[in-house]
């Protein structure tokens, strides 16, 4: 409660013209503030008695009128128009009332908030946060250790000294076990003697719409995870791949939606990297496509925190973005014969989006962890550097500096001139490899080593707008290039990558355009 | 040059003067002057220099100590009382200096609450009597409870500043002290020997205990007897009997119904936890003011502030069932059979409308679920029937807005309490109460009233954040005052063992007393907020529950504190050796989301029920 110390000084104004001398207006001053104080202390026992967190205006009215003190006129319609609304309960049980009428009804719902004195994760309760809870008992432990036992009280009483310790190794047991397990692993870690009588008890509950009911079996101890997760987590990743449809539609519903997912998700993740790092060998794109789209779902799913298991999923992210995808050696009659072969190409350019999307994501949502944004930034800074860099990864590159302005002006503002170098250097060489061929992609080309100029000034000068501007006309220019080889069938040597554009990073572009700052 | 001194005084003087030398009344004249120098001597006898001096000798010396953790105690009162006395002298600016000079930080973090209610009357001495806590300070004494060694030390302290010159107070000072000591504070020997503490804290340091006040009357005649803590009432005097039990019937402890298997029952302690499930009320335009479960967790009440209350059945085939209307009844009369099921007006909800103000409280009664009682802001409390639907009685003595209300564990006794500072007992089928407590009066508003499992006690919470303890069937009522939080209390709850007492606060602080030794046998501070509502598991006790409006329900190892507690009472702890696994004290928190938890309570099915509210302040 914020305490009135003075009366405000405006409120003297009106007073000034009826002529009260200085000893008045100081008592009047003390007797209203008296009054004014006594009327907020009231207030906060009547907001008190209704047990409310902060004062109501309701509050003060109630104090007002035991003082047979009423408000104005303007104020009591107000009061009456809200009263006028219906007072009723829109119960649980009619499932029909509750479709008909949504609105000015009070609203009954009902859900577990702990079985057995565990919580159930379930879309009703707080998603459990470990970081911030472990961070917080961390603090309060050390405080605890340093503050709770000066050796004078030790040795006063030894019960003390007990005392003490059990109430530290109780905190820090509640510690350990939180962070490493799972409360609903944890659940099924314990042996609990089920009494069979116990299920009717539940299943009288189980009838009301919104009563969730997870049932623990006792399950052997070998594996951390039960067996009704261990089957989940096999339906899921099968139906993912060899499912149908409809199979696969549910599997990915469940990523995005289901509050259960933490306990399988270290699972998940690393068999989302082993079968991006198994592709990547095999060169089958549309497989790593799948799997990031599974990625993509956990991340869209909000009960899901990651920041324990980034260490198993950024290498292969970062994998993705980086690597040169020999495309040539994949089935070279295919890709000449189908029109396959350039969606494949333009399947790359996909690929390094979505990973640096990822990335990005991460980064955003991770930027806490220490280290974490320098880390990412140098590894692909030392990848530039390599000389087997492709036009995809200096793409691949742009693109995830372009998302983040952090890194612009990290990487820009210090070795501006060697970027730009070394980036004139990369352009050069593919110019080189196409110089025999055709004239107009030569052509082209110098425009995009132009533009790239112009938007690495303007982002070198922290200037915006001019580099959005430029970004559409290398957009431009690349859909031409992608045009201009298309149409040359004679091409001999495969060039390493198609500069594509499909629809879709169209899309994507307009995107960049309207969110960037 | 007397003339000046009056006329810079006050000028009505000077007139009066000379009006009495214009009409040549002499006699009169000479009378007023004398009486007026008296006066005005009086007044400068009180010098402002003494108050700051004598506080900072005291202090200096208490700080200084090695008993200081008990002897803090005193500072606090001293100072008040020094503060108010300097008030009362009009010498305001004296006031504001020694505030600022003297009050330090461990005051302010103990006594937040109390000095921003000391800030109320800062400028003036006339509103020192009708600000109800300044006037309960003024009128009571405190009980210090002082070891014997730390006594000594107060003592032969007083006594060597009356012998000695060595602390340099002249005589006026002296006597300021020691009119102080003797006006204002009763010093209680607790103990032989100073022990630093005797509470199980957790998570909080260790914290100098705070003075109890109580009224003067009782101060001079209070004595701690041993008290009937059983579960069970007291049946051996007959006189007693007489009084108020005989009339009514045996009273039913069996909470549940005879049709519920007992078997199927979990037997809740630290090994079972309870599940909790988990009403929330949203989308509500009307403000609700409060809200209450039935005993058996089928009815809902909730208060609102348009003075409306609303009965739901929680239960879908439970519907509320009326009593027909008497043209109803006469049509179908000719059948002799009474059938109240089959009636025409079946619905999951009534409202009850009757009152004139604000809900406040609400009260079911506990057996048979058959009554409602509410507290409102229109003064009255109302009994509602819960088969007709309509008011029966209305309960009118209290003359402020009612706080609380409760019903004992017998039915046919009530309690209620108000912001004018009374508490009164009450049997249903009377108007007017059988007991007003406190006897010497009111004083500041009483917050919550709670009967004892075995209804021979009262605990009610007071404004100066004690909670009073009440024999209803013995005439020296006033049985224990507990004394230790430092804010307004928000929930009272007796263990179902009658031996223990929870109270928890309006900044989280959870206090467990020992009914029988006057003792704190924990503090439990995990909580953010005000704790809405404390339940223990029914029959043993064991566990704790405590929600708070922080959207929480926490939860604690009762057993495992009374066992630590029992081993210091009988000092038989030697080794660690009690299992590690076993003695956590808080076994887990349950958060919710945004959900601020009004009420908590345990159903016959041993499940935990609690009541929330969502959103209510972003609307």
């Amino acid at each position: 409660m914020v305490w009135l110390e003075t009366l405000p000084d405006d409120w003297w104004k009106s007073y000034q013209s009826i002529s009260l001398s200085t000893h008045c207006i100081h008592e009047l001053n003390i007797e209203l503030l008296f009054i004014v104080r006594s009327l907020l202390l009231e207030t906060r026992t009547y907001a008190r008695a209704c047990k409310r967190i902060c004062l109501c205006a309701i509050d003060f009215q109630a104090a007002l009128e035991t003082r047979n003190i009423y408000r104005n006129k303007n104020f009591t319609n107000y009061v009456q128009q809200l009263e006028k609304t219906s007072i009723s309960v829109l119960s649980l049980i009619d499932q029909v009332d509750q479709l008909s009428s949504k609105t000015n009804r009070l609203e009954l719902t009902i859900h577990w908030l702990a079985i057995d004195g565990q919580q159930p994760i379930i879309s009703d309760n707080p998603p459990a946060n470990f970081s911030e809870d472990n961070s917080e008992e961390k603090k309060q432990k050390k405080s605890n250790g340093t503050k709770i036992l000066p050796n004078e009280l030790i040795n006063r009483s030894s019960t003390l000294e007990k005392l003490f310790q059990i109430a530290n190794t109780s905190r820090r047991k509640n510690y350990v076990y939180q962070e490493h397990i799972h409360p609903l692993t944890k659940n099924n870690l314990t042996m609990k003697p089920t009494h069979p009588r116990n299920l009717p008890l539940r299943r009288f509950h189980a009838n009301n719409n919104k009563v969730p009911c997870i049932e623990s079996i006792q399950t052997c101890l070998a594996h951390e995870l039960s067996i009704e997760q261990q089957l989940y987590f096999k339906l899921l990743t099968e139906s993912c791949f060899n499912g149908t449809d409809k199979q696969c539609a549910d599997a990915f519903h469940c990523f995005s939606s289901d509050a259960a997912l933490q306990p399988l998700l270290p699972r998940l993740l690393l068999f989302i990297a082993l079968g991006i790092q198994t592709n990547i060998h095999l060169h089958d794109l549309s497989f790593i496509l799948r799997f990031l789209s599974i990625l993509k779902m956990l991340t869209s799913n909000k009960f899901i925190s990651f920041d324990k298991y980034l260490h198993s999923i950024m290498p292969t992210l970062l994998t993705c973005l980086l690597c040169i995808f020999d495309l040539a050696k994949n089935d070279p009659i295919l890709s000449t014969i189908d029109h396959n072969s350039s969606n494949n190409y333009s399947a790359v350019w996909t690929l390094r989006e979505q990973t640096s999307d990822f990335i990005s994501y991460f980064e955003d949502k991770y930027s806490n962890i220490s280290y974490f944004t320098e880390r990412i930034c140098s590894i692909i800074k030392r990848n530039l550097n390599n000389t087997t860099t492709t036009f995809s990864i200096v793409y691949a590159y742009i693109l995830q500096n372009y998302k983040q302005t952090k890194l612009i002006e990290v990487d820009f503002d210090l070795d501006y001139n060697e970027q730009k170098t070394l980036f004139n250097q990369k352009i050069n060489e593919l110019l080189g490899k196409y110089n025999g061929y055709i004239y107009d992609i030569q052509a082209q080309f110098a425009n995009i080593n132009k533009t790239f100029h112009t938007i690495f000034h303007h982002l070198a000068t922290n200037d915006n707008t001019p580099a959005r501007l430029e970004m559409k006309c290398i957009v431009a220019i690349i859909t031409e290039v992608n045009d201009a080889i298309s149409n040359h069938d004679s091409i001999g040597r495969q060039p390493e990558e198609y500069l594509t554009f499909d629809t879709h990073t169209q899309n994507y572009y307009d995107q960049i355009l309207l969110t960037l700052p | 040059m007397e003339n000046t001194n009056e006329s810079q005084d006050s000028p009505d003087i000077a007139e009066l003067i000379c009006f009495l030398q214009k009409n040549n009344l002499k006699k009169t004249e000479v009378c007023f002057r004398r009486e007026y120098d008296s006066r005005s001597n009086q007044i400068s006898s009180v010098n402002v220099n003494d108050y700051f001096v004598v506080y900072s000798c005291l202090s200096n010396f208490i700080l200084n100590s090695s008993y200081q953790l008990e002897l803090i105690q005193c500072l606090f009162p001293l100072f008040v009382h020094l503060y108010l006395d300097l008030i009362e002298h009009n010498s305001t600016d004296e006031c504001q200096r020694f505030y600022n000079q003297f009050v330090d930080s461990t005051f302010q973090s103990l006594h937040r609450e109390f000095f921003s209610q000391l800030k109320l009357i800062s400028h003036s001495s006339k509103h020192l009597y009708q600000c109800p806590l300044t006037n309960v300070f003024r009128t009571s004494r405190f009980f210090l409870r002082l070891s014997m060694t730390s006594c000594n030390e107060l003592q032969n302290f007083i006594d060597s500043t009356k012998s000695l010159t060595k602390f340099d107070l002249t005589s006026s000072q002296i006597s300021l002290l020691l009119s102080i000591f003797q006006q204002y504070i009763k010093i209680d020997i607790d103990q032989q020997f100073f022990t630093p503490s005797n509470i199980v804290r957790f998570q909080t340091v260790e914290q100098p205990m705070t003075p109890i006040f109580v009224h003067t009357t009782v101060a001079n005649t209070i004595q701690f007897t041993r008290l009937y803590t059983g579960m069970f009432p007291l049946q051996s005097s007959a006189e007693q009997k007489r009084d108020l039990s005989s009339l009514y019937p045996q009273m039913n402890y069996n909470r549940l119904p005879n049709n519920i298997d007992l078997n199927n029952i979990p037997r809740l302690g630290p090994h079972k936890l309870p599940s909790i499930c988990l009403y929330s009320l949203k989308h509500s335009k009307q403000t609700i003011n409060c809200v209450t479960l039935s005993n058996d967790c089928r009815l809902l009440a909730i208060g609102f502030q348009s003075s409306e209350i609303l009965i739901c059945s929680l239960n879908p085939n439970h519907k509320l069932y009326s009593m027909k209307p008497a043209t109803e009844l006469h049509h179908s009369s000719n059948i002799n059979i009474l059938d109240t099921k089959s009636d025409l007006d079946k619905t999951n909800e009534r409202l009850l409308i009757g009152h004139t103000g604000s809900i406040l409280a609400l009260a079911f009664e506990p057996n048979k679920q058959l009554y409602l009682l509410s507290g409102s802001q229109d003064c009255t409390i109302r009994l509602w029937h819960l088969s007709t639907w309509s008011c029966l009685v209305a309960y009118k003595m209290h003359f402020q807005c009612i706080l609380d209300v409760t019903f004992a564990s017998n039915g046919h006794t009530f309690a209620s309490c108000s912001i004018d500072g009374l508490v009164c007992l009450w049997t249903i089928d009377k108007i007017s109460p059988f007991r007003i407590y406190p006897e010497y009066g009111h004083s500041g508003p009483i917050n919550l009233v709670e009967f004892h499992p075995n209804a021979n006690y009262l605990a009610s919470a007071h404004c100066d954040h004690t909670i009073h303890l009440w024999n209803i069937y013995h005439e020296n009522s006033l049985v224990r005052i507990f004394n230790g939080h430092r804010h307004q209390i928000s929930s009272l709850r007796f263990s179902p063992n009658g031996h223990f007492l929870a109270s928890g606060c309006w900044n989280g602080e959870i206090i467990l007393w020992d009914i029988q030794n006057n003792l704190q046998i924990a503090h439990l501070s995990l909580h953010k907020q005000a704790i809405s509502s404390i339940e223990f598991n029914p029959l043993t006790g064991t566990l704790l529950l405590v929600a708070s409006i922080d959207s929480s329900i926490s939860l604690w190892n009762c057993f495992m504190i009374t066992k630590l507690y029992d081993e210091k009472l009988t000092d038989s702890i030697n080794s660690p050796s009690s299992s590690s696994s076993s003695n956590k004290i808080l076994l887990n928190l349950f958060k919710t989301k945004n959900t601020s938890l009004f009420h908590i309570r345990f159903s016959k099915e041993n499940i935990l029920y609690a009541i929330g509210l969502i959103d209510r302040t972003n609307k």
